[in-house]
């Protein structure tokens, strides 16, 4: 899918705002990928991609009839993925308080034969040490967002948004150079 | 940076491979049975309205038979004290 909305993409929306399975389907098939890594950036942990990425879809076959722009889906879709994902990191944050795990419990290792590449490994790291805000935006931009696009899904303005990511931008390099160095 | 920028495709492709391959169908469905199973806010306030009912009628049931139990007690008690001072009367 290209970054700027195409009559195709709009035509495929507008198909699946009135119900059409095909579209729905096409849409899902479409963009299952991008929202995976999106996931994945964000909660850092393969074994949730599946389930926080369907949860996203869900949403987005429930909400799309009511979705004004469907030039602006892209846009739209990406900030249900952020929402979903920042919702279940603070569900886990309560969790957290209220029912406290051991630490063999809270490091669940990668299954059997998902060892990661040192570089995979160093960017994970590095990710985990930004706020999921900045991650939220650093993940958009591995999306191809632009400027403009990300300020919009984020319901804030250009400038804040290119200064915030060049904060974090500065903060993911630190941390994934030290890690990768390490 | 390229080795970040490997690092991002890398992420990417694992993610991707998290997916399950019927992974659309799968979602359509959970879509769909998510819809049935959803409770509306009408059946929340109802289902509210008629516990509130069934507590406020288990509660005067209760309040019912524990005051006509009090009552019967105590009407036992005074007949004990009446017959006690007609004897003491008769007594006399």
């Amino acid at each position: 899918m290209e970054n700027s909305p195409t009559t195709e993409l709009v035509d495929l929306v507008r198909r699946a705002q009135r119900g059409d399975e095909i579209a729905l389907h096409d849409l899902i098939v479409s963009y299952q990928n991008r929202v995976a890594g999106f996931v994945y950036a964000m909660m850092n942990r393969s074994d949730l991609v599946e389930d926080i990425s369907q949860q996203v879809f869900i949403k987005m076959v429930r909400a799309i009839p009511g979705l004004q722009a469907p030039a602006q889906f892209e846009s739209w879709l990406f900030r249900l993925a952020r929402n979903t994902c920042i919702d279940h990191l603070r569900r886990q944050k309560l969790r957290r308080i209220f029912l406290p795990f051991e630490p063999e419990h809270e490091d669940v290792a990668e299954p059997a034969g998902a060892v990661d590449t040192e570089e995979l490994d160093a960017l994970r790291h590095a990710l985990s040490q930004l706020r999921p805000q900045d991650r939220a935006l650093i993940a958009l931009v591995q999306e191809g967002r632009s400027h403009a696009e990300i300020a919009e899904t984020l319901k804030t303005s250009v400038a804040a948004v290119k200064a915030r990511l060049h904060r974090a931008r500065e903060q993911l390099r630190e941390h994934y150079n030290s890690e990768n160095e390490n | 940076m390229k080795t970040e920028l490997n690092a991002w495709n890398q992420l990417k492709g694992k993610a991707a491979a998290q997916l399950h391959p019927q992974f659309a169908n799968n979602v359509l469905r959970a879509a769909r049975s998510t819809v049935e199973v959803v409770p509306s806010l009408l059946s929340y306030v109802t289902l509210s309205a008629a516990t509130l009912v069934v507590c406020f009628f288990a509660l005067t049931y209760v309040n019912h038979v524990s005051v006509s139990q009090d009552q019967s007690r105590q009407a036992s008690d005074w007949q004990q004290v009446i017959s006690v001072d007609e004897d003491s009367l008769s007594m006399q």
